[in-house]
C-alpha cells in the first residue's frame, strides 16, 4: 500500500474516534478499554536499550500499553499512542519481544497467557506505518482539542457563539 | 480652525472595507440578524465620518449652520442603536429577541426625531468662535446619553466575554471594541464637558481639536478593528505559525538528518525534496521532533556513559552560559552515540542518561529547546570536542 492510500485509511480511522475534550492520552486508553470491554494498563518502565521504546501486551484479560520512563512527557504520550493504535486498528502481527526481555520485563506474567505482543520499534513493515501514522494524526488532532473550553456555563456558550457569529 | 479631512478619509475607507468585508460574509446567511446589526453599526460609522469630509460644502450648500455636524451625530447614533441591537440578539433567545430588537429600532428613532426637533428647535449658533465646535447645540445631551449607554453595555460585554472565548482572534478582537469603547465614553465625557462649558459662559472650544477629535478617531479605528479581527485575525495567526514552523523545521534539520542517516529506519514520511513548505508544515515538524527523540533512544546504548560529564566539562571550561551547556551536552551525546555507532564501538550495557527534558510538556516547548540542541549540534565546539575526546586513545590504548 502506497503512503496516500495509508494516509487515507488513518483518516477514516480517526474520524471514527471521540476524543476525550481536553484531551488526555490516559483518560482515551481507558476509555477505548471500556469500549472494548477489556481493561487497558499503561506501565511505565526503565525498557532495555534494545528494546523496543514501546509495547502493546494483550493477555486473556486484559491489555497493557508499556512505555519508556527515559524520555520527555510528549514523547511518552506519541509512543502510547502508538500502541494503542495497533489496539484501534486491530494489528495482530509485529515486532514481538524476545523470551529474555519478556522474562526481565513481566517476570510475573506466564508466557501462556500472552496472546500478543507488538513493539514499537522500526517502521518498516505497514502495520508499524499505520501505526505510526495514526498516532501522529490523533496528537494533531488532540493539539486542537487540548486547551480546555473556558466556558462551562451554557447560556454563555450560546451568548458567545451567536457573538462569534456576528463578528 | 478647520476639521482635517484626511484622518476621516482614512477612516471612512476603512470602514467601508469592512462593511464590504461583512456584506460578502451575509450572502450565506442573509437572514442572520446579528450580521444585519453589525453591517447598519459599520454603515452608520462611515456616514459619520464622511459627512465630516464635506462639512463646508453641506453648511454652505444648505444654509444651515452645522448641519453636517448634525449629521454625522446622528450617524453615530444609528452605530450606536445597532450596536445595542446587536448585544439584544446575543443576549436573548431568537423569539424574544426580535421584539426587543423592534422596540430597540424603534427607540432610536425616537432619539433621532428628539435630536432633529431640538437641532429645529434650539439650533446651533453659526459661529462659536471655534470652528468645526457646535457644543452650544442642546440636541447633543440627547446624542451623548444615547451613545454612551450603548456603549457601556457594549464594554461589559465584551470584557465578559472577552475572558470566556477560546479562540484568540476573537479574544483580541473583544478587548480591542473595549478599548475602543473605553475611547468613545472617554469622548463623550469630553464633550458632555464641553456642553457645560458653554453652558455656564466658560467655552472649552481648544478641546475640540487636541482631545476631542484623536479619541473620536480613536474610537472609530478601535471599532472597526475589533469587530473585524475575527474575520482576519484567525488567518493571519495561521500564516504567523507557518512561518514560525517553516523556520523551526529548517533549523531542526541538521539534527534530524545526522540521526536519520544513522538509523534511516525510523523515518515515517517520504522525503519532501526540499518542498516542505507545500506540504503540511506542521505535522512534518511534529514528525521532526518524535523522529529526533526515537533517534537518541535508538542511540543510547552506543553513547558512552561518560559523554555527559565529559561535555558539561568542556561546556564550563568555554564559559558558556548554563543554558547554551544544557544544549551542548544534549547535542554531544547524540554527536558522541554517532560516532560510536559509524565506528562500530559499542552497544554497552551503560546506556547514556535520558535526554534533558523540554521547558514543558508540549510540542512548543519540545521544538523549542531541540532547536538550541540541534544548534549546538551544527555549531558548538563543545561537540567535535566532546566525540574527540571520547575517541582519542587513552593510556591503555582503549578509548574513553
Amino acid at each position: 500500500m502506497d503512503f496516500a492510500a495509508l494516509t487515507e485509511r488513518c483518516r477514516t480511522t480517526l474520524r471514527a474516534l471521540d476524543l476525550p475534550r481536553p484531551f488526555d492520552v490516559h483518560a482515551f486508553c481507558a476509555q477505548v478499554g471500556r469500549d472494548r470491554g477489556r481493561p487497558l494498563s499503561l506501565l511505565v518502565m526503565d525498557l532495555p536499550p534494545d528494546a523496543p521504546c514501546g509495547l502493546w501486551v494483550s493477555t486473556e484479560q486484559r491489555d497493557y500499553i508499556v512505555y519508556e520512563r527515559a524520555t520527555t512527557p510528549l514523547h511518552q504520550e506519541h509512543i502510547i499512542l502508538h500502541e494503542l493504535a495497533h489496539v484501534l486498528c486491530g494489528h495482530v502481527e509485529g515486532a514481538g519481544l524476545g523470551d529474555e526481555h519478556a522474562r526481565r520485563l513481566f517476570p510475573s506474567l506466564s508466557p501462556g497467557t500472552v496472546r500478543r505482543v507488538l513493539g514499537r520499534g522500526a517502521y518498516s513493515s505497514e502495520e508499524e506505518q499505520e501505526a505510526e501514522l495514526l498516532a501522529s494524526m490523533i496528537l494533531q488532532r488532540a493539539g486542537r482539542a487540548r486547551r480546555s473550553p473556558r466556558v462551562t456555563d451554557p447560556d454563555a456558550a450560546d451568548h458567545l457563539r451567536r457573538l462569534e457569529s456576528g463578528i | 480652525m478647520s476639521t482635517p479631512v484626511l484622518p476621516y478619509l482614512v477612516i471612512t475607507g476603512l470602514l467601508l472595507f469592512g462593511l464590504a468585508q461583512k456584506l460578502y460574509g451575509l450572502r450565506r446567511r442573509r437572514d442572520d440578524p446579528v450580521r444585519w446589526a453589525v453591517c447598519f453599526c459599520l454603515a452608520s460609522l462611515a456616514m459619520a465620518t464622511a459627512f465630516q469630509w464635506f462639512t463646508d460644502a453641506i453648511d454652505e450648500g444648505s444654509g444651515v449652520p452645522h448641519l453636517a455636524d448634525a449629521l454625522s451625530d446622528v450617524g453615530a447614533m444609528c452605530a450606536a442603536g445597532a450596536g445595542r441591537v446587536f448585544l439584544i440578539h446575543v443576549y436573548y433567545p431568537v423569539s424574544s429577541a426580535r421584539v426587543r430588537a423592534r422596540r430597540s429600532y424603534a427607540g432610536l428613532a425616537a432619539a433621532v426625531v428628539m435630536v432633529a426637533v431640538l437641532f429645529v428647535a434650539v439650533p446651533p449658533e453659526p459661529d462659536t468662535g471655534h470652528a468645526g465646535a457646535h457644543v452650544d447645540a442642546v440636541y447633543l445631551y440627547v446624542y451623548v446619553w444615547y451613545i454612551a449607554i450603548a456603549l457601556l453595555s457594549v464594554s461589559r460585554l465584551g470584557l465578559r466575554y472577552s475572558r470566556l472565548a477560546d479562540r484568540s482572534s476573537l479574544r483580541l478582537g473583544l478587548r480591542v471594541i473595549v478599548a475602543g469603547s473605553a475611547c468613545g465614553l472617554a469622548f463623550l465625557a469630553v464633550k458632555a464637558v464641553m456642553l457645560i462649558g458653554e453652558e455656564t459662559g466658560r467655552p472649552l472650544g481648544w478641546l475640540d481639536q487636541s482631545v476631542d477629535l484623536p479619541l473620536e478617531l480613536s474610537t472609530e479605528a478601535l471599532l472597526l478593528a475589533g469587530v473585524t479581527i475575527p474575520a482576519w485575525g484567525d488567518r493571519l495567526g495561521t500564516l504567523v505559525r507557518w512561518v514560525g514552523d517553516c523556520r523551526s523545521y529548517r533549523l531542526l534539520h541538521p539534527l534530524w538528518l545526522a540521526l536519520h542517516e544513522t538509523n534511516p529506519g525510523l523515518s515515517l514520511m517520504p522525503r519532501t525534496g526540499g518542498r516542505y513548505w507545500r506540504r503540511d508544515v506542521g505535522f512534518l515538524l511534529y514528525r521532526q521532533v518524535i523522529e529526533i527523540r526515537d533517534g537518541q533512544l535508538a542511540l543510547r546504548p552506543y553513547v558512552h556513559p561518560g559523554a555527559t560529564e565529559v561535555a558539561r566539562d568542556l561546556g564550563r571550561r568555554a564559559g558558556l552560559p548554563d543554558e547554551e551547556i544544557r544544549a551542548a551536552v544534549e547535542a554531544a551525546t547524540i554527536a558522541a552515540g554517532i560516532a560510536a555507532k559509524a565506528q562500530g564501538r559499542g552497544p554497552t550495557d551503560m546506556p547514556s542518561p535520558p535526554p534533558a527534558p523540554p521547558l514543558g510538556p508540549d510540542l512548543d516547548a519540545e521544538i523549542t529547546w531541540l532547536t538550541k540542541v540541534s544548534r549546538a549540534f551544527a555549531g558548538s565546539p563543545v561537540v567535535p570536542a566532546t566525540v574527540a575526546s571520547l575517541t582519542e586513545p587513552s593510556g591503555d590504548g582503549t578509548t574513553l
